[in-house]
């Protein structure tokens, strides 16, 4: 295999890259200038060394700064705490600013099917930042799919045990979402699932 | 709903076709293997993105041909879409107005169209999954949040009874408060519909049967028909130990039954052939009209060589049930043919021969 084969097979492996993406990606890289494809590749090689998971609660942080930012930040609501699946949530809540609470990274969902239970997850860690941490809410921000509420309901179950509140994100129709036939499933669902204004 | 035209590439064994079929009535006569019965699939496959008679799609792709297209012109509601569905290396990707459909259930009651085949008898007597295919797709048609439920429902069983195989028991309460909740919806939902069903279905099979005690469809839900979640959750509970002894989860909508009952008796098990057939036409017929009546739109009907075994008077009076289309496609063999004139107007006909259809 060609080096420019072999160039194009592991951009394909890229998320949201195909193989017609991958080889147009190759080609530019090809003839764009040297000292974009060195710094490029210069980053790629130390991403991994520079970017860690925070200790406390999972999510990306810089190598000289563990715990992250959230976790060390004196303003933040103590209290509270929302679990996500993955470290880029923590990322897509922080940017809505509307969540000032602490973050939990779960690292997945319960999926037995794929070989995963809560002992394959972050939760030991969890329940012991709960008790140490003081927390009084717990908000579980998994996605809206089977494993998302399995593993919601999972939570729910062994936190009230704890008596703490446990609430869960809200599903419905996605702000700026475009409502077209295609999401007849999602506003059928958000109409059972409607709430009474008062 | 109702198809104006219909233009087919490498598909089965038809190679190059293209026909009008704006008409109420759309008649294709040929001997068995012509290709009738693939043009009928055609039409079905542009409305739900599958086959009614294979899961296989490379099947469905003529012999040494590397794709098959569909393109067919829908009118629906005072407008026309066009549907294109291509068939390439084992799978289907389908268009409408040139916008791809990423997920086939979001075609599960866009286009409207109910098929009659030999098969449907496995509604009457078959396998229990057959008979709760049968229901399952009726409600389907119209409420796209069943099939919702029932995708999740199937997917957190499958989920269930993996847990059971690697002993995960500390999940076992979390997938059975899941499966109640989703499951009891789904129950009651069946429920609704068996019992609207049975006001319909019963005396529509006794004017074409002629007979006066007709059968009835009974829902046989297998955590009974009076359960609530919270003693769904309780028997599940209850029934961990036999659960983990056939590492599957042995009750649930999965295990629902229907039984096509006559008096106290199953009916399917004394049916003669015949009374058999008829009670499948019977069903898809007022299947068809359930559809008519709740969402007040006319399906497309696709009936595929079953009026053939009725004798003139239960043909006709057959075909007088049906009324609640806006477009019928029919397959025949070219000597029964003989009579449908009288029987339907504003009609096409096309004989079809070797994979090609003429007018
Ligand atoms: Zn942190």
């Amino acid at each position: 295999m060609s080096l420019l084969d072999e160039l194009i097979q592991s951009l394909s492996r890229l998320p949201g890259v195909g193989k017609k993406s991958a080889s147009r990606i190759a080609y530019h890289l090809l003839t764009t200038d040297q000292e974009f494809n060195t710094r490029l590749g210069r980053t790629i090689h130390s991403i991994r060394h520079h970017i860690i998971r925070c200790r406390t609660c999972g999510s990306f942080t810089q190598r000289d700064q563990d715990p992250c930012s959230i976790c060390t930040a004196v303003n933040r609501d103590r209290s509270s705490i929302c679990i996500v699946e993955h470290p880029q949530d923590v990322i897509t809540l922080e940017a809505t600013g509307a969540y000032q609470g602490l973050f939990h990274v779960l690292d997945g969902v319960i999926s037995p099917l794929d070989g995963i239970g809560p002992e394959q997850l972050n939760f030991n860690k969890l329940l012991a930042r709960i008790k140490d941490e003081g927390v009084t809410e717990v908000i579980v921000a998994t996605n809206p799919t089977e494993e998302g509420d399995t593993t919601a309901l999972y939570i729910s179950h062994i936190v009230k045990e704890l008596g703490i509140k446990v609430s869960r994100l809200a599903s419905g129709i996605p702000v700026g979402g475009d409502i077209e036939y295609a999401d007849r499933i999602t506003i059928a669902r958000s109409l059972r699932g409607r709430t009474i204004l008062d | 709903m109702k198809f104006l035209s219909l233009t087919i590439s490498g598909f089965r064994n038809i190679d190059d076709v293209s026909m009008n079929l704006d008409a109420r009535h759309v008649i294709f006569i040929g001997e068995n293997g012509q290709g009738k019965t693939n043009l009928l699939e055609s039409l079905y496959l542009s409305c739900y993105g599958s086959s009614f008679r294979t899961r296989r799609t490379s099947q469905l792709i003529g012999f040494g041909k590397e794709r098959a297209k569909i393109t067919v012109r829908i009118q629906e509601q005072d407008a026309v879409h066009t549907v294109e569905a291509l068939l390439q290396q084992g799978s289907i990707s389908m268009n409408i107005d040139k916008k791809e459909i990423s997920d086939r259930m979001e075609l599960m009651n866009r286009f409207p169209c109910i098929v009659f085949t030999h098969e449907d008898i496995a509604f009457v007597k078959g396998a229990p999954q057959e008979k709760r295919r049968f229901f399952d797709q009726t409600m389907c048609l119209h409420d796209p949040l069943f099939l919702y439920d029932l995708r999740r429902y199937h997917r957190i069983l499958k989920q269930r009874n993996q847990a059971l195989k690697d002993q995960r028991l500390s999940l076992m309460p979390t997938y059975d408060e899941q499966l109640a909740h989703i499951g009891i919806t789904i129950q009651q939902q069946r429920s609704k519909t068996a019992e609207e069903f049975n006001k319909l279905f019963p005396e529509l099979f006794s004017r074409v049967s002629g007979m006066d005690d007709p059968p009835i469809m009974d829902y046989r839900p297998s955590w009974g028909s009076t359960a609530t979640r919270d003693e769904v959750k309780k028997k599940l509970s209850d029934t961990l130990s036999r659960d983990l002894r056939f590492l599957t989860t042995t009750s649930g909508p999965h295990r629902d039954r229907f039984i096509c009952k006559k008096g106290s008796a199953d009916f399917s098990q004394t049916a003669s052939t015949g009374q058999l057939r008829l009670i499948s036409l019977a069903l898809r017929a007022a299947q068809a009209t359930y559809y008519k009546n709740k969402t007040g739109r006319l399906p497309v009907l696709l009936l595929d060589d079953v009026l053939l075994e009725l004798d003139h008077g239960k043909r006709q009076r057959f075909i007088q049930e049906l009324s609640g289309y806006e477009q019928a496609v029919c397959t025949f063999l070219p000597e029964e043919v003989y009579g449908h004139e009288q029987q339907f107007s504003d009609v096409l006909n096309y004989t079809v021969s070797k994979g090609n259809a003429y007018q």
